[in-house]
């Protein structure tokens, strides 16, 4: 009994290893590894199976399409890809967390402003601690036209990391001094729209970039609320 | 043959009531013919109604009606209600009623004090507009109502794509009849379904990305479907945006995004809107360039970011596709993405999942889109006997396989529930009550009176209102069977005349 345990365990590991390693390799051309494959079984099978998953499509009305199978490449964000395609691909979708670090490249390589822009937006929309980082990154690293698109996606709240850079990094730096007002912008903003983010590190500010933050603060509080 | 007869005398009598009550002239002070009038979609109908005028102020309406269209039709020489002057018929209807101050004002209309501005909002009851419509033989492209009050009040109108009808609504006091201003710029929200390029003061450092934090809230509703919404929005399986429904959602002159077209479509080359601003908010909404009507010199990004009796490129674009080819789409409805779920493992005992298309064009006032293609696509998994000489062992092929349908959109609104929740209350007072009576959201009269009467801290759960809005967003089921695999899918538009491009392959994984 153990034995039949033991083989039976043995051949599923072989057989998910398999799968497993095609899955990995079989994806840009699947014509290359068919040669080896013995066709006709192949045939009888891929009836049976392409009959029961294809079943509810057919029954719901869909029908067969003739597509090529997509480049797993720019499905990926492959910075490398073609940049053109590549800015179609993230204008057209919307992202994961996995995807962070693809988008991230995208900006820092591709030639294009509107690549960049539109790598910058869909950072931008997700959430997390790890978006936060890499626009605080791709701020530090761009030039001024794009450091305005990504300051825009900054979401400063307490203590976040965002908080802590916009203050630190940009109000405190003069050399950064192009930035300030849109900075203060968006710190009187947030302030007013989720009034429970009182941002303490504020008091960190020269009494000067404090005055200009009270005045935006009281100039939105009073368009929003009167 | 007594019934057939009844029935004639009575559509006569209809008939004879219809050419008596309503006045018809063109804007290039002709009379309208009959035959042009039963074309709507290339002579456009402004059916100009009064509110607080009695009986006896009947010449004054006149007057305030005949200042309306002198304005509109000598507005500028490049100015739609100029340039086409011959092609919109003003027609007027003599509703007396009770005074401004009275409670017996046509339509209900009343003159309250503005949220935003120091001055007075005008309001009235929209379902008795939409009554009024639907009991007279008219088509119209906007309805004016004028206010008989001396009282300084700020115009506004409603977009046809934000009261969901063919028309919009724009309400303009009788002084502002003699404003070239008003009279094309309010048209332009209630006919032509532009939004606001100018930046409200105040709101210069408003970023109306801010909005999307309100997002999980918007698509939650009672019950498990309303549940099952939010915990999936909060994940970051879908993607709704509070941002691309207020801005990105049928009129055209405004996007959320520096590049609209969020595909490639052969043949068709796509706008790029230069500057930042619009639709109140100084940051995260953009428009094309050039000095035109909907713009103002509050906030200027560039010389040719400012007002105009002009348009921009993108706006020349709709005005001809209203006058000159109403029937034909001026571009593809490419403003598209696939809004969902994203690339993480789905667990759904079920055998289908839903996938969510954001389309900006979806609620297009002159090009709705007519269908989507779906495509989905996925790797079968073929299990065969490989040989290696003379050993065969068990293996695995691929092949792609995909399938499509086209589906029809289907309305999909939601609801914005005011809440506690997330301190966001000031942020919903502001969208109901500041926007929506200042501008442009189709939101009654008394909701809004209600809504606007109480500060963020005197609201309470059990009184405030939810707002509803029509949304960009189609929901498409896809009946997978496949578990742990990884399934492709895509989607494109039909406007009726342009396909759009196909949004870029994304992915999820089936697990269960």
């Amino acid at each position: 009994m153990k034995k039949i345990i033991i083989t039976l365990s043995l051949l599923t590991f072989v057989l998910v290893y398999l799968s497993k390693s095609k899955d990995e390799k079989i994806v840009l051309d699947t014509n290359k590894k068919k040669s080896s494959l013995d066709i006709t079984t192949n045939r009888e099978v891929l009836k049976t199976i392409l009959k029961k998953s294809t079943k509810q499509f057919t029954n719901q009305g869909w029908k067969q399409a003739v597509t090529t199978a997509p480049d797993d490449n720019l499905v990926n964000l492959s910075p490398n890809f073609d940049e053109k395609l590549l800015a179609n691909q993230i204008s057209s979708n919307i992202f994961s967390e996995n995807d962070l670090e693809h988008l991230y490249q995208i900006v820092l390589t591709s030639k294009e402003y509107k690549t960049k822009f539109l790598a910058i937006e869909a950072i931008g929309e997700m959430e997390g601690i790890k978006r936060d980082k890499l626009l605080i990154e791709l701020f530090q690293q761009s030039k001024d036209k794009l450091k305005k698109d990504i300051l825009r996606h900054f979401r400063p709240t307490e203590n976040n990391q965002a908080a802590k850079f916009i203050i630190n990094n940009i109000l405190l730096n003069v050399d950064e001094h192009k930035f300030h007002s849109d900075a203060l912008d968006l710190l009187a903003s947030n302030q007013v729209f989720f009034a429970d983010n009182d941002i303490k590190l504020i008091n960190k500010l020269p009494v000067h970039l404090k005055k200009i933050l009270n005045t935006k603060i009281s100039s939105v509080k009073s368009a929003l609320l009167n | 043959m007594l019934k057939l007869s009844l029935i004639i005398i009575c559509l006569l009598i209809s008939t004879l009531v219809y050419s008596t009550s309503l006045t018809c002239i063109t804007g290039g002070g002709a009379s309208c013919n009959e035959v042009e009038l039963s074309q709507p979609k290339l002579f456009k109908q402004i059916v100009v109604l009064p509110t607080g005028y009695q009986e006896h102020e009947k010449e004054k309406f006149i007057k305030d009606f005949n200042s309306f269209v002198a304005n509109m039709s000598s507005a500028g020489e490049n100015v739609y209600s100029q340039i086409h002057k011959d092609q919109i018929f003003y027609i007027y209807k003599w509703i007396p009623g009770g005074g401004m101050e009275s409670k017996e004002t046509t339509f209900d209309a009343e003159v309250l004090p503005h949220p935003i501005r120091k001055n007075f909002g005008l309001v009235l009851n929209q379902n008795k507009i939409h009554e009024f419509v639907d009991n007279h033989d008219i088509s119209p492209w906007a309805i004016t109502v004028i206010f008989n009050t001396d009282k300084s009040a700020t115009a506004n109108a409603k977009p046809p794509t934000f009261i969901q009808k063919k028309y919009g609504i724009l309400l303009m006091t009788a002084a502002q009849s003699n404003s070239s201003y008003i009279g094309t710029h309010e048209v332009a929200h209630a006919a032509l379904d532009f939004l606001d390029e100018y930046v409200e003061a105040g709101f210069e450092n408003l970023n109306i990305l801010l909005m999307n934090k309100l997002s999980a809230m918007a698509v939650y509703e009672k019950g498990w479907k309303g549940f099952k919404m939010f915990f999936h929005q909060i994940r970051g399986n879908y993607r709704i945006n509070i941002s691309d429904i207020l801005a990105s959602n049928g009129p055209e002159n405004i996007d959320t995004t520096k590049f609209p077209s969020r595909v490639i479509t052969d043949g068709y080359t796509p706008n790029i809107f230069e500057y930042e601003g619009g639709m109140f908010f100084g940051k995260g909404t953009f428009h094309d360039r050039g000095n035109n009507l909907m713009n103002s010199n509050r906030v200027k990004r560039g010389k040719d970011d400012g007002f105009g009796y002009d348009h921009s490129e993108s706006q020349k674009s709709i005005i001809e596709q209203a006058f000159v080819y109403p029937e034909i789409a001026n571009r593809p409805n490419d403003r598209i993405r696939n809004a969902g779920p994203v690339g993480k493992l789905r667990f759904s005992i079920k055998k289908d999942i839903n996938l969510l298309l954001f389309d900006g064009d979806k609620n297009h006032h002159f090009h709705p889109t007519k269908s989507y293609d779906v495509q989905v696509g996925w790797y079968e998994r073929t299990w065969g006997w490989c040989k290696k000489s003379f050993i065969k062992y068990p293996c695995r092929s691929k092949k792609w396989t995909s399938f499509e349908k086209t589906f029809n959109p289907t309305i999909l609104n939601i609801s914005l529930k005011m809440s506690k929740l997330y301190g966001t209350s000031k942020v919903l007072l502001f969208l109901g009550c500041r926007m929506g009576v200042a501008k442009i959201f189709g939101v009654d009269k008394e909701l809004l009176k209600r809504f606007c009467q109480h500060s963020v801290d005197t609201l309470a759960d059990a009184f405030v209102p939810t707002l509803e809005f029509m949304t960009p967003y189609q929901f498409v089921n896809v009946p997978v069977t496949q578990h742990f695999t990884k399934y492709y899918w895509r989607f494109r538009t039909d406007n009726g005349t342009f396909q759009s491009g196909w949004t870029g392959w994304t992915k999820f994984t089936k697990a269960l």
